[in-house]
């Protein structure tokens, strides 16, 4: 049994909204990732799923709990796990290139140019380099904002509805290549969705929380081998476990 | 073109119903001057306007720059310190409604009818539209933008430089746009105190000598160099921040 990588420990947060309205959004949530894991967390909207990447990022403080990187406290520290935000944010004064490469300019460092001209390709994003945000879909913008999270180069990876706005053919490109980098560079990978086929389709665990204020409600080993072909999906066993998901789901 | 071709006859079309009626009416020239004495006052008078033109310029860009340098350093510094903007911005709030021109006699009596005195004033007027404008460009800066630089691990200090600058600059060029109408109009007014050059004293010698055709000249080159620099303003601004301009096209966010 390897140990876990990231250890989430009985973590509350609640916002202070007004000085007497607190939304409490995080109830005692611990889950934990370990070396080279794909976990999904799926639950309601505004169940809490992007406050709680916030809180591993480090860019919220939790109320009270824990996060562990390797055993060590990070204590609101930011800047040791890739994340990729919700909304796909980009600086609209920079082109997409310049975005894409924003956490070697963050940490001043030099760019490797071989290694990114391939992935920019492989993502389809070459012709849109020199575009400024304001110029192109959100799906151009989500691939570029998943490639900024990778660029940056930890060993974890949180990413927060990472695939929502890609077109199918994209996506199934994306997805594979997706696959491939968690396999050579022993990712291990945090993923927040609320689509179930592609939580049972990429990941190893699923985490399910509740509505607000989150909890972990329940945690399901997705037993399906890799690689993962189309037959997997036509078994009794995977309509029972998206049921199942579902039913948790809507509470 | 054709944007302007229609309001641009129109325009003649008032220049010369002006004329007619001048014309007709038998208007003196001291009161009313038919356009065509103004153009003629431009040509005879050209050198003169120039003349004056040098000081009155440097008087507006030398305020301008130092108000709008000091506004910007206000704002900046205002941001990175709580508690200076909690000591400041009350101030910033309450001196908004200070007609600062009326400082002018005051100016004088510290400064003398020099140049440095003229500066000041202008650089007082100015400071306030650039420090303001800043202040909330740099409050109303995205809070997922400046999330995105922090996950990356950048500090208060990459954040300022990668997001909030950036950010804020179009803010800045509205504010010193602003702030370059109400420096030439300081700069006129000052010299109406007291001064031994510039288009503000052309303009009070040209009325109590009644050449009311060089009044309305001067006036016209007044309100031409006021239109020069805040085109000048707004070219900079599209330079130095193109995304805006695209972002923003025809004014629709896109
Ligand atoms: N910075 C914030 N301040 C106050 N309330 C917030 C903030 N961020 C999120 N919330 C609220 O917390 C709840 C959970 O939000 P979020 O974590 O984004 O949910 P999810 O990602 O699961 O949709 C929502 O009701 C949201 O409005
Ligand atoms: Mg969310």
């Amino acid at each position: 049994m390897t140990s876990p990588v990231l250890e989430v420990k009985s973590v509350n947060k609640t916002y202070e909204i007004t000085e007497n309205k607190r939304l409490k959004v995080l109830d005692d949530v611990s889950l934990e990732l370990k070396l080279n894991e794909i976990v999904a967390v799926v639950g309601p909207s505004a169940c809490g799923k992007s406050t709680l990447l916030d809180c591993i990022s480090g860019l919220s403080v939790v109320d009270q709990g824990q996060i562990l990187l390797h055993k060590n406290p990070l204590n609101g520290r930011t800047g040791k796990v890739s994340y990729m935000m919700q909304d796909d944010v980009m600086l609209p004064w920079k082109n997409l290139k310049e975005n894409i490469m924003l956490p070697y300019e963050v940490n001043g460092s030099t760019i490797p140019p071989e290694k990114t001209d391939f992935l920019i390709k492989l993502f389809g994003l070459r012709k849109f380099m020199g575009f400024y945000p304001g110029e192109v879909s959100g799906g151009t913008k989500q691939r570029a904002s998943l490639l900024r999270a990778y660029v940056s180069g930890h060993e974890v990876l949180l990413l927060d509805e990472p695939f929502g706005k890609l077109d199918a053919i994209t996506r199934h490109g994306i997805l594979h290549w997706f696959l491939t980098i968690w396999q050579k560079k022993k990712l291990s990978v945090l993923l927040v969705t609320h689509d179930i086929d592609e939580a049972l389709y990429l990941s190893d665990r699923i985490y399910v929380m509740s509505a607000s204020p989150g909890k972990i409600i329940s945690e399901i080993k997705v037993p399906f081998k890799r690689p993962r072909t189309d037959d997997y999906i036509a078994t009794p066993q995977y309509s029972g476990l998206k049921l199942r998901l579902l039913n948790l789901i809507a509470g | 073109m054709y944007k302007h071709f229609i309001p641009g006859l129109f325009f003649c079309f008032l220049l010369i119903i002006w004329e007619l009626l001048v014309k007709l009416f038998r208007i003196e020239a001291w009161l009313l001057p038919p356009p065509s004495a103004i153009l003629f006052s431009f040509w005879e008078s050209g050198s003169l306007l120039w003349l004056h033109t040098d000081r009155t310029l440097i008087e507006t860009v030398a305020g301008l720059g130092a108000g709008a340098v000091s506004g910007f350093i206000l704002a900046v510094a205002m941001d990175f310190s709580p508690f200076f903007k909690k000591l400041l911005y009350p101030f910033l709030l309450l001196t908004q409604t200070v007609p600062f021109i009326t400082l002018a006699p005051l100016l004088v009596i510290w400064f003398g009818f020099g140049i440095t005195a003229k500066i000041i004033l202008i650089a007082v007027v100015c400071f306030f539209p650039v420090a303001l404008n800043m202040k909330e460009g740099l409050e109303s800066t995205d809070k997922n933008l400046q999330k995105l630089v922090r996950s990356l691990g950048g500090d208060s200090r990459k954040i300022f430089s990668l997001v909030k600058l950036p950010s804020s600059l179009p803010y800045f060029f509205s504010g010193l746009r602003i702030a370059a109408a109400y420096a030439v109009l300081s700069a006129v007014i000052s010299e109406w105190i007291g001064s031994d050059r510039g288009l503000g004293i052309l303009l009070i010698r040209s009325s109590k000598s009644f050449q009311t055709d060089r009044v309305f000249a001067v006036i016209i080159f007044i309100a031409f160099i006021t239109l020069s620099l805040v085109r000048s303003i707004d070219l900079l601004g599209k330079k130095i921040i193109p995304w805006h301009y695209k972002y923003y096209k025809d004014g629709v966010k896109i």
